[in-house]
């Protein structure tokens, strides 16, 4: 059981705030991401929840409790870092153990719980190994199994994943996904990186300037941005100001005026200026048409499975992603808009 | 098709390795070999009699028996040890704390370590004659005691200098290896201390659990090593007895000078004897404390 509530919660060191007014919930067994870049307070606040630093003001709750002056260890809430920080005079199991023993659980119960535990996290056959025998990923998931073991109320998991080479970082991510939901544990984690972020969580909870930005489901971030800069933080680069009438966008720059998703009520933002962005990877090129719209490749940048092109369209400049590599810079493309590629962004 | 990858030449396995790792050890090699070695085995040469200005003489245990059936002799073992062991035992327990606070002072904690490395840099000489200068029955201290009328006399000063329980002696090793023994202990802390204690504190760990099963443990071979180094030291030093302890019983290192600086050139090996016995004591508590810490981690193992 795990219900994390915080309330106007402002964090930081001494009198200086790092991050202000904090309100975020997470359900029993829901995995919310912290998403935001580094340097944003991001640890501290895992910290202020984990009781290692006292908040500068609001309110903690963790099941219904607030839990503001209750000590770190009495919380029910395990914090796992960055770095493994496996105590280096124990073994992997007696590291796996450490929360039992801290406990009082000794004995057969202890070590069925161990064994358990080292067998979810991959790890069984491994209980009598040294630490500094293991490879980095092997000591992240003894952290993880670490903190597993004690069950806790609220898992807090600090880029658990950044110290691990990629191949490593998919097999952690899957890890953590199965066993959170296997455990039904509830679990806030950080990270900086979005597609960990929108990959492992519920909910992303989008952290920028110190305050959280936009709250919502991964494909809400993502589609519908709040504003400019979280459009621009998930690589939407394609903002372009304009007005919006009978359900069409126009811009000065474009020759052409764009229909809206017949999702979007219209209700809002009929008559209005606003900001629109489009997401490059869903700008199409295409063949020729009706609906197409010709632009100039001004400059091409091959990275992989996609394409990017920097094109000028009208008086705009766009950003396409582009599974063809085929154009080259300077020639011109047939660019296709379609109308679920529009995001609308909240008027002012 | 992609190639092994060479191995990389400073694995010590491989010839060109082991020549490297020779050739980094070999300065530091040579001078232990040639001077350590050199005179530990001219030390055992002369402690087994051979004289080199009077044609050699003949080689036998005579005087490490007079050494070992000398009725001092136990009395000055005890006292050396008594020494040795009271002022390690001492300055650890007094630096366990210090290097806990230094830690959580993290910010604040410049000027004290100043004021720390002030001792370090002090050599045992200086300290014993300042010491000397304080605490002895004429010194600064009674002096100021007995004019403010809280004593009633120099007289009435105890003794702590030339006296029998060494305090002046004890209070000079404490003072000048508290420093050292905190220091080590702090590169410890610093290093990955604090981060240990707070994984440990969301684990579940009170304080006095964190101290127990976390600080204490990755402490402890810093702890053991500086411990035994403070011991070898203050076991074979020879300048603060010297000032600052009785004439009788002599410690060890006091009682191998006078035999070595006699007049009677017949005292030498003796002296070189008690030198090496001196060795012989430092290099068993450093067996035992490797002795002891392999039976506690093998008993970690076994729970």
């Amino acid at each position: 059981m795990g219900i994390l509530e915080l309330e106007a919660l402002n964090v930081g060191y001494g009198s200086r705030a790092i991050v202000r007014e904090l309100h975020l919930e997470v359900a029993q067994g829901e995995m919310v991401a912290l998403l935001g870049p580094s340097g944003g307070g991001k640890t501290s606040i895992l910290k202020t929840i984990a009781g290692l630093l006292p908040p500068l003001s609001g309110t903690i709750r963790i099941n219904g409790q607030m839990v503001n002056q209750v000590a770190a260890e009495k919380r029910e809430v395990v914090l796992i870092f960055q770095k493994p920080l496996l105590f280096p005079f124990l073994d992997v199991g007696e590291n796996i153990g450490f929360g039992l023993r801290m406990q009082g659980i000794h004995g057969a119960r202890a070590a069925r719980e161990i064994a358990e535990m080292a067998e979810l996290t991959g790890l069984g056959g491994l209980e009598r190994r040294k630490i500094q025998q293991l490879s980095g990923g092997q000591q992240q998931r003894v952290a993880l199994a670490r903190g597993l073991v004690l069950r806790p109320s609220l898992l807090l998991l600090d880029e658990p994943l950044s110290n691990l080479d990629p191949d490593l970082r998919q097999q952690m991510r899957e890890l953590i996904q199965a066993v959170c939901r296997q455990t039904r544990t509830t679990t806030l984690f950080v990270s900086h990186d979005q597609s960990e972020a929108l990959m492992l969580s519920d909910r992303v909870a989008l952290l920028l300037g110190g305050s959280i930005r936009q709250l919502g489901t991964p494909r809400e971030l993502f589609y519908r941005p709040a504003d400019r800069e979280v459009a621009a933080f998930f690589g939407c680069s394609n903002l372009l100001e304009g007005v919006i009438m009978d359900r069409h966008f126009s811009c000065a720059g474009l020759p052409l005026a764009l229909p809206l998703p017949s999702t979007q009520p219209s209700a809002q933002v009929e008559g209005k200026r606003c900001i629109v962005a489009i997401r490059p990877e869903q700008i199409e090129l295409a063949g020729g048409g009706a609906d197409t719209l010709t632009a100039r490749v001004e400059s091409l940048s091959f990275e992989g499975a996609l394409t990017r092109l920097e094109v000028r369209l009208g008086s705009c400049r766009l950003t396409v992603l582009s599974p063809h590599p085929g154009p080259s810079p300077g020639s011109d493309v047939q660019l296709a808009i379609p109308a679920s590629a529009i995001h609308v962004l909240p008027c002012p | 098709m992609f190639q092994p990858l060479p191995e990389s030449p400073a694995q010590a396995g491989t010839a060109p390795g082991r020549l490297r790792l020779l050739m980094l050890l070999g300065p530091a090699l040579a001078i232990i070999l040639l001077f350590f070695g050199g005179g530990i085995f001219l030390g055992i040469l002369q402690a087994l009699g051979y004289r080199p200005g009077a044609g050699g003489g003949s080689l036998s245990l005579s005087h490490f028996a007079a050494v070992f059936t000398d009725p001092d002799f136990s009395t000055s073992l005890l006292m050396t040890l008594y020494i040795a062991t009271v002022s390690t035992l001492a300055a650890a327990l007094c630096s366990l704390p210090l290097a806990l606070l230094l830690t959580r002072l993290a910010a604040t904690s410049s000027w004290i370590n100043v004021i720390l490395q002030i001792p370090l840099t002090v050599p045992h000489l200086v300290i014993g004659i300042c010491i000397s200068l304080l605490l002895s029955p004429a010194g600064l201290v009674s002096r100021l005691l007995s004019w403010s009328g809280l004593i009633a006399g120099p007289a009435a000063f105890p003794l702590l200098v030339n006296d029998t329980w060494s305090v002046g002696i004890l209070l000079s090793y404490i003072w000048k290896e508290i420093p050292f023994i905190t220091f080590m202990l702090v590169a410890i802390l610093k290093n990955s201390g604090q981060e240990l204690e707070e994984a440990a504190q969301t684990l579940g760990a009170s304080p006095w659990q964190r101290f127990r099963h976390v600080t204490l443990p990755l402490l402890a071979p810093n702890l053991r090593g500086a411990c035994l180094i403070v011991f070898a030291f203050s076991f074979g030093a020879f300048e603060l007895p010297f000032l600052l302890g009785k004439t009788f019983p002599m410690v060890l290192p006091v009682w191998a000078y006078r035999n070595y600086s006699d007049v009677d050139l017949m005292a030498r090996p003796e002296g070189i004897a008690i030198g090496l016995i001196i060795a012989a004591v430092v290099i068993c508590a450093i067996l035992l404390s490797q002795g002891l810490t392999r039976m506690t981690s093998r008993q970690g193992t076994a729970r």
